[in-house]
């Protein structure tokens, strides 16, 4: 009785118990699309460094390294990375701080601060998580306005929102 | 190449408006007051450039100026009421506007990589700038600044090469306001009254590109463009016709070999 009694403490407090995993290129994946009237394009950061709290207060801290950014065309590449959008030169990092995750009936919701091109603005997105003591999985698709961040050159030709969709596994 | 309904529409907003606009409000401005050409170009200048700025969207009035292109818009405008300014205050606020240019749009980062660029950009602003006021001064005939949008047109070749339409943008938008007031300044045999401006944004949007762009234009298109108006030096004596266009040979083919070597070397951005 007593050792089922250990267990079950031991057990509870495992359950609660928060690990702080290491988030990087190779557990964290953000891709975008970005679109326009006649098409689109896709790509994403190869480098990201970051933090992810598991336990009953889920936590996000994740730096992107922009200047690892990539596309499915090398001279978008080049230009995505100039000052008409991503300024990498100027801001050569984006930030994401998460300040909540709730649990609902569909999900999760995560809110939290996104810093881009040196503006910060806070943003909400649905998620499907699955989080252990020593993992976390996330899986989220939404989409962001780039006009929020300043990044304004080709209104009205590129759209204004650009699709993310981010996937951690992270152990 | 990007399609022809791309080109029709940069040649409408960034060239035809502004220099429609520019020129419209210089001579409307010199028929009210004649006397104040220095006034009446930075207006047109200033008016141009916000019209076609309205349909490129490529320069901002951020509340918060930290990037080299947040600060370019504040920069050019003191720069063209420093101008205004008679004799010995005129010069020392264009000094003081060159050497906030120089700092402010040069990134600190490229200012450790590259410690002399802070002292000869500002240097380049406040000299080429009082040399072809000068020239433009002395020949009141529109050629400097029709020289002007020549240099500008090429270094908005260059900076496209580079990959960044956007500063490409501006600078075929100074070019266009520059060939709107030339056209008028020669019919009526008036300076323009926008070579302190001009002489700051060339140079200034070319080290921005250099500083802000990866690709493989070579350095030495970049300088050309940048630095090309002090060829125009001879146009202070070469007044005649003939001779205008001899010495203006020079200024032409550095323009015509820094876009072709940035062509030789990289393509154009994709969208």
């Amino acid at each position: 009785m007593k050792f089922l009694s250990i267990l079950a403490v031991l057990s509870l407090s495992l359950a609660v118990q928060a690990a702080e995993l290491k988030l990087t290129g190779d557990n964290t994946k953000i891709e975008w699309t970005g679109s326009k009237a006649d098409g689109k394009h896709t790509g994403g950061f190869k480098t990201v460094t970051g933090t992810a709290t598991t336990g009953d207060a889920i936590a996000f801290k994740v730096e992107i390294d922009c200047t690892s950014l990539h596309s499915d065309d090398e001279k978008l590449t080049a230009h995505l990375k100039a000052p008409d959008f991503f300024a990498v030169k100027d801001h050569p990092t984006a930030k994401f701080v998460s300040k909540k995750v709730e649990k609902t009936d569909k999900g999760y919701i995560v809110t939290g601060d996104l810093t881009l091109l040196g503006k910060t603005k806070e943003i909400s997105f649905p998620a499907t998580i699955t989080a252990t003591p020593t993992s976390l999985s996330l899986k989220a698709e939404f989409t962001i306005n780039r006009m929020d961040y300043g990044m304004t050159y080709g209104k009205g030709k590129v759209h204004d929102d650009v699709a993310l969709k981010v996937t951690v596994d992270a152990k | 190449m990007p399609p022809w309904s791309e080109i029709f529409e940069v040649a409408w907003q960034a060239a035809l408006v502004p220099l429609a606009v520019s020129g419209a409000i210089f001579i409307v401005g010199y028929l009210l007051a004649p006397r104040q050409p220095a006034v009446v170009g930075f207006v047109a200048f200033v008016v141009g450039f916000a019209a076609g700025n309205h349909f490129r969207n490529v320069l901002m009035l951020s509340k918060e100026p930290s990037t080299p292109l947040e600060w370019l818009p504040y920069l050019a405008l003191a720069m063209g009421v420093a101008a205004l300014f008679p004799r010995w205050l005129g010069l020392v606020l264009r000094l003081g506007v060159s050497g906030a240019v120089a700092w402010l749009c040069v990134s600190p980062r490229f200012r450790t990589h590259v410690e002399w660029i802070t002292p000869a950009l500002g240097a380049a602003i406040f000299l080429m700038g009082l040399l072809l006021e000068r020239i433009d001064h002395v020949r009141s005939d529109g050629m400097t600044p029709l020289a002007l949008m020549i240099a500008f047109f090429a270094a908005s070749g260059v900076i496209m090469h580079a990959h960044s339409a956007r500063l490409s943008d501006v600078a075929t938008i100074s070019g266009a306001c520059a060939l709107g007031i030339a056209f008028i300044a020669n019919r009526r045999g008036s300076e323009s009254g926008i070579m302190p401006i001009a002489a700051m944004l060339l140079p200034t949007l070319v080290v921005i590109t250099i500083a802000s762009t990866d690709s493989r234009v070579p350095l030495l298109s970049f300088e050309i463009v940048a630095l090309s108006p002090v060829l125009l030096l001879p146009w202070l004596v070469a007044k005649s016709r003939l001779l205008t266009i001899l010495t203006g040979l020079p200024f032409l083919a550095a323009n015509g070999y820094a876009l072709a070597k940035a062509m030789e070397f990289e393509s154009l951005p994709s969208f």
